[in-house]
């Protein structure tokens, strides 16, 4: 015989112990001649989607199996042998029920063991040996290490009882690495199998393509072999010098067939092996069947009956009169869920909908296309009436198309992993679990631990770590070339070649399996055979399969997305019921006009930090130019704000023509009707299809197909169904024209509308998910209308997202509500409201406190529920703080407003040092009689009075332990300086004449580095002051200077020119703030450097001049803002729109 | 007992197996390999680079090691080998075992070892 088949190959999904992408493997192996391959990952299976179809596209036979670790029964549970882990084993499945029994032993290794520590062993693989080979793995075999060993008698005995275990299929696994010894371990194991008489089949434990770099070598990384070494310290967690245990030879690469039976020219049976199992192996993955889940039916019900009668019964509920055509378009949907055997699928997830928002009480809301459909509207899955607002099916499912529909759930945030609990308990955990996704290295974290391994300097890798922002590896060059806040940190690009071309050569390999935030597979009772599962770190059942792998084995999943505004408008529902005496149960938002004008005004002024989708710096200027005011308003507002229509600059003609600047123009008189909702503007996925439709004469099926295919580079070859292709040349375009043609269409008008449609379809949006998001979008904002301290508390209570805390502090401030400091004796867990001076304040959480855990948080509450605290030693008594968290609260004030009568009151400074005295005192028993008499821990002698915190500690104090300025605004302490500056505020600057020189000063709030059409690079600045936010543009020219300052500082002082925009005139009147203002930097300075400066003696004058010639001196970075205040105090990101 | 050296050699090889030495001169005396005992390869440190550009060696400059180790049965040219074999199939020789190495990356051969 000759050739030879590899049958244990590692790839990047042994995580972190394969230097070669499954998919790479697949085409390598074809490129070398062979006509099949094995994939073997380390306990997983989750490379297996991608290896199939690289291995179909390839042309070569795709083997799978896995290399199992295992316990032997030299060391039973797996303890350490000969210094190693457990044993390991190579599984080969050779058809379909060895492949199910591969997941479910991979699954159970998983399962049944700690997070991380897949074990597995002889009597499990033997119960499941159906459809298997089973090999005696590597060098880390039960039987290759007790014969390195020298351990002859013991090898023999260990390969007899696998064999005995197992049957036909053990083989013993020969190898060569030409390591040192290798030879001789090689032919003990072939004189094992020998006399054994078990048959040996030749291997190479392939972890990589190739041993020596082609290129390159001596000039930087030497080989695969290389990143395989440094994937195994990144592993181990230690730098590559103290690996000597890993250091192996470079032979471990897909070597050629000849090669192969070079090292095994004394065996040739071995090698042949090799090959006769290869052909007994006749498996693939399916990509073409979908596996539904299993439900109960009640007795004399099919699926499709009863999915029938729900919707009936949902279309009575939902709609005051069923007209004739919401029946028929009922009926036309469940004609299509029916014929492609759905119904189980929306029973299901209507039953999961129906229990978690009634049984269980958490919000739900519908996203995405399925919005689009009658039935998710009556079964109750969508609040969005798709008839009302004109949305179409055909755009979430039609019999065309070739991809999964699937239904989108979004769920109150902090409540999700009750969902997943629900849905496992509810319907198996044999047929449910969750997507994995799989995190990569990206630039900062390959940084770091390609750093680490190669021994850099602790303090040398995080500079060079934290310079970067998170681009992808193979971008970092770029980066550093690119980004001007980089010039400053003295990075010399030559000395980290290697550094980098490593974190290039892992780029985008993965890391490890993270739980999908929102996939949930929805399968059938077999799943387990399907894919193998293990633990997520949140303990759920997670797939060795992500969601693309999911979807091409025909999984049906459902999204349950956890949405924090969904948690804010729960919280903030709670509270309304709770402190507002005028509504008992409470308000119920779902039933809320949608056409509220408080609401509407509202929006129109663009103060709507913390709403759903429209609170970003761009979105407000949006809405300030836009002034919607209905709600199909908002669906438009949503759909515009894309990166697409953006950066084709759809939204200025869409805005011109609305406010009647520009006349409204369609492409052909014929699709009014279709474009009038958006001027002419086609705006929708939606427009798409029915422009196609209407112009050609085709379906709405057939119409969404070609809209999902305009953008494939093969476009050409896409035929449409039902409609001959008349010109061949010409594909979809020459289909497109001929079909306009036929309906009555001039040629040169068909022409045009077809570059229109082309043009369009790739910005538009889909307009089911724009109205899905515009129903919290709504609600956000009429409860922050009505109700905004009790909107603003479930906003920070549930993590704003977008904006640091203290904005929406100071935006609530803006609205006039006072704000309550941090208070031991008033704090909750939560933000809650409080009646104060007879309005609704916002009391802080406690949860703000740096460092305080949930026990101590309950220690609290707990203590003060029986009665309030009425000093520091009864705090100290009654509960069970560590000492820095008792600082923490004392320091930001929660202690200030208990007083004794009869003592003095005591000063921060004060009660500081006597906790510092209270901690060095054996704290009495819990139980043991409580004095409220303070003459045994008064304050001590020692003591004499010392002075309370100046306004400035006082909100330093306040930024360091909670991040949020709660006693005043931050720059009410820099008035003097910014007046003596002549700053202009946030409401001066409307007064301000266009193009007029200008000077700022805020606390930064957020950047954004949005791509832009010109490929300029823009930063976008908004900056907090007293009197509400200012914007900022920074061109690239002033970046250079500036780029530092505006990263890495916090207080900003900002020199530039007002402009207005074209369309400031549209500004609502109520406009405080300063939307469609925006401020172009010239310079930036750091204010709290600049105020230390004035302090210490220096001029203005020479306080500004010193910065500027830091600025100038390339290589000398600005120092950091003077208060560098805990937690993340600003956003910034690339200028997504986020959710 | 043991030395270890790490000096150049100058390597005859096998034509016909390819790389495997059968004689090389040390220190100007030629030395005969009887036969090879085994063969086997080592990768070594190649992430130090800056150590690398200071270097003596081609592959401490270049930041590689690719080694072939070969340890043989040799014995200086000239002197017989007794043709006996012991019993573990060994040449008995009036040589010694030598452990050679070549550079995979430039192909150049040094001594690493003497057992004797």
């Amino acid at each position: 015989m000759n050739g030879f088949t590899h049958l244990h190959c590692h790839s990047v999904w042994s995580l972190l112990d394969g230097a070669i992408p499954a998919e790479a493997l697949a085409h390598l192996a074809a490129e070398r001649g062979f006509e099949a391959v094995a994939l073997t990952d380390h306990d997983a299976l989750t490379g297996a989607v991608r290896f199939s179809k690289a291995c179909r596209a390839a042309g070569v036979k795709p083997i799978y199996g896995a290399e199992l670790t295992v316990a032997t029964s030299a060391a039973p549970g797996g303890a350490r042998l000969d210094g190693g882990g457990p044993g390991h084993v190579t599984l080969i499945a050779r058809d379909k029920i060895g492949y199910a029994n591969l997941c479910r032993l991979i699954s159970e290794a998983h399962l049944a063991n700690e997070r991380g520590s897949p074990l597995s062993s002889m009597e499990k693989i033997a119960q499941k040996a159906d459809g298997l080979f089973v090999l005696s793995g590597c060098a880390r075999g039960e039987i290759a290490l007790a014969a390195a060993a020298g351990r002859m008698p013991e090898a023999a005995a260990s390969a007899r009882k696998w064999r005995e275990a197992i049957g036909d299929g053990y083989r013993i696994e020969v190898f060569d690495h030409r390591g040192y010894g290798d030879h001789t371990l090689r032919d003990r194991l072939l004189r094992i199998a020998k006399e054994a008489n078990i048959p040996a089949v030749a291997t190479n434990d392939v972890h990589y393509a190739a041993p020596l770099a082609a290129s390159g070598a001596g000039d930087g990384m030497r080989s695969d072999a290389c990143v395989h070494e440094l994937l195994h310290a990144i592993n181990a967690i230690v730098p590559l010098s103290h690996t000597q245990a890993l250091r192996q030879t470079s032979e471990y690469f897909l070597k050629g067939a000849p090669e192969m039976r070079d090292l095994f020219y004394d065996a040739p049976e071995a090698a042949d092996e090799s090959l006769r199992i290869a052909d007994a192996c006749d498996y693939d993955l399916d990509f073409d069947t979908y596996h539904f889940p299993e439900l109960p039916i009640p007795k004399g019900y099919t699926p499709t009956g009863l999915l029938a009668k729900r919707c009936h019964e949902g279309a009575r509920r939902r709609f005051d009169r069923v007209t004739k055509g919401i029946e028929d378009r009922l009926q036309h949907e469940l004609g299509v869920i029916f014929k492609m055997g759905w119904a189980a699928y929306f029973l299901l997830v209507a039953d999961i909908v129906d229990h978690v928002r009634d049984i269980m009480g958490i919000r739900c809301a519908c996203r995405g296309s399925a919005a689009g459909s009658l039935v998710c509207y009556v079964l109750g899955i969508s609040d969005v009436d798709p008839v009302r607002y004109d949305l179409l099916f055909e755009r979430f499912m039609n019999s065309r198309r070739d991809e999964l529909p699937d239904i989108d759930v979004d769920v109150e945030s902090h409540r999700r992993e009750e969902v997943l609990d629900y849905i496992g308990n509810a319907y198996g955990k044999n047929q449910t679990a969750v997507c994995c996704m799989v995190d990569t290295f990206r630039a900062r974290m390959a940084i770091r631990e390609v750093g680490k391994a190669l021994g850099m300097p602790a303090d040398e890798i995080d500079v060079v770590a934290k310079a970067f922002p998170h681009v992808r590896a193979k971008d970092i060059p770029a980066a550093l070339e690119r980004l001007p806040e980089l010039s400053g940190a003295n990075l010399k690009a030559g000395q980290l070649d290697q550094l980098f071309e490593l974190c290039l050569a892992i780029d985008g390999w993965p890391r490890h399996l993270a739980l999908h935030p929102s996939g949930v597979i929805l399968s059938s009772p077999d799943l387990a055979d399907r894919v193998p599962m293990e633990s997520s770190f949140q303990g759920f059942t997670m797939l060795q399969a992500d969601k693309d792998d999911a979807e091409a084995l025909g999984l049906v999943k459902l999204d349950v997305l956890g949405v924090r505004m969904l948690s804010s408008i729960a919280h903030a529902c709670g509270e309304i019921a709770r402190v507002r005496s005028e509504h008992h149960g409470g308000v119920d938002v779902n039933s809320i006009p949608r056409d509220d004008a408080a609401t509407f005004e509202l929006i129109r002024s663009s103060r709507t930090l913390g709403c759903f989708q429209i609170e970003s710096p761009g979105q407000r200027e949006l809405l300030a130019r836009f002034q919607p005011n209905r709600f199909e308003d908002l669906v438009i507002d949503i759909s515009l704000f894309r990166p697409g229509p953006v950066k084709s600059d759809m939204v200025s003609p869409f805005l011109e023509r609305r406010h009647g600047f520009e006349p409204v123009r369609y492409p052909h008189p014929s699709l009014a009707a279709i474009l009038e909702e958006t001027h002419g503007v086609v705006v929708y996925h939606e427009q798409v299809i029915r422009v196609i439709a209407a112009v050609t004469g085709c379906s709405l099926d057939d119409a969404d197909y070609v809209r999902r295919h305009l953008g494939d580079a093969d476009a050409d070859d896409v035929g449409v169904g039902g409609v001959e292709v008349t010109e061949p040349e010409g594909g979809l375009a020459g289909w497109f024209v001929g079909a306009a043609a036929s309906n009555g269409f001039s040629r040169k008008d068909a022409e045009t509308l077809w570059r229109e449609v082309v043009s369009f379809a790739s910005f538009g949006f889909c307009k089911s998910h724009a109205a899905a998001f515009a129903l919290p979008t709504y609600i956000s904002a009429w409860l922050k209308a009505h109700y905004p301290a009790e909107f603003l508390a479930g906003v920070l209570t549930h993590d704003p997202g977008m904006y640091p805390r203290r904005l929406i502090v100071a935006d609530a401030r803006l609205f006039g509500i006072p704000i309550l400091p941090i208070d031991v004796n008033a704090s909750d867990e939560v933000y809650r409201v409080e009646q104060t001076g007879g309005k609704p304040g916002i009391r802080l959480a406690l949860s703000e406190v740096r460092g305080i855990s949930e026990a101590e948080t309950g220690s609290i509450l707990a203590a003060r529920g029986e009665h309030p605290f009425i000093s520091l030693e009864d705090l100290w008594r009654r509960t069970d703080l560590s000492r820095p968290v008792l600082e923490n609260l004392i320091h930001v004030g929660a202690l200030d407003s208990m007083s004794v009568p009869h003592l003095p009151s005591r000063s921060k400074r004060e009660l500081l040092w006597r906790a510092v005295e209270l901690y060095s005192e054996p704290k009495p028993r819990p139980g043991a009689q409580m004095s409220l008499a303070l003459d045994e821990d008064g304050p001590s002698e020692v003591l004499g009075s010392l002075p309370e915190y100046t306004p400035l500690e006082e909100t330093e104090a306040e930024l360091d332990i909670s991040g949020i300025d709660a006693s005043r605004h931050i720059m009410d302490l820099y008035s003097l300086l910014t007046a003596e500056l002549g700053c202009v505020s946030a409401g001066g600057l409307r007064a301000v004449r266009n193009n007029s020189q200008v000077w700022v000063a805020g606390v930064k709030v957020a950047s954004q580095t949005p791509a832009i059409r010109s490929g300029q690079r823009i930063i976008f600045v908004t900056l907090d002051e007293v009197a509400g936010p200012i914007d900022v543009t920074v061109f690239e020219r002033v970046q250079r200077r500036a780029a530092r300052t505006v990263f890495h500082s916090w207080l900003l002082l900002v020199k530039g020119v007002a402009r207005k925009r074209g369309g400031a005139s549209l500004v609502h009147p109520t406009d405080p703030g300063n939307v469609g203002i925006t401020v172009v930097a010239q310079e930036v300075f750091d204010l709290a450097e600049l105020a230390a400066d004035r302090k210490a003696g220096h001029s203005l004058a020479a306080a500004i001049g010193r910065q500027r010639r830091k600025q100038v001196l390339a290589g000398l970075p600005t120092q950091d803002g003077d208060l560098r205040p805990a937690g993340r105090l600003w956003h910034s990101s690339g200028g997504s729109a986020g959710r | 007992m043991t030395k270890r050296y790490d000096e150049v050699i100058v390597v005859t090889s096998d034509p016909l197996e390819e790389a495997a030495p059968v004689a090389f001169t040390w220190r100007d005396r030629r030395y005969d390999i009887d036969q090879c005992l085994m063969s086997w390869r080592e990768a070594g440190e190649w992430w130090n680079r800056t150590r690398g550009r200071l270097g003596r060696t081609a592959e401490e400059k270049n930041g590689m090691r690719e080694r072939e180790y070969w340890r043989v049965l040799a014995r200086p040219a000239g002197m017989l080998a007794t043709g006996d074999l012991d019993s573990d199939g060994c040449m008995r020789s009036c040589g010694a075992v030598y452990d050679l190495y070549r550079d995979r990356t430039t192909g150049g051969w040094r001594l690493a070892r003497l057992w004797d």
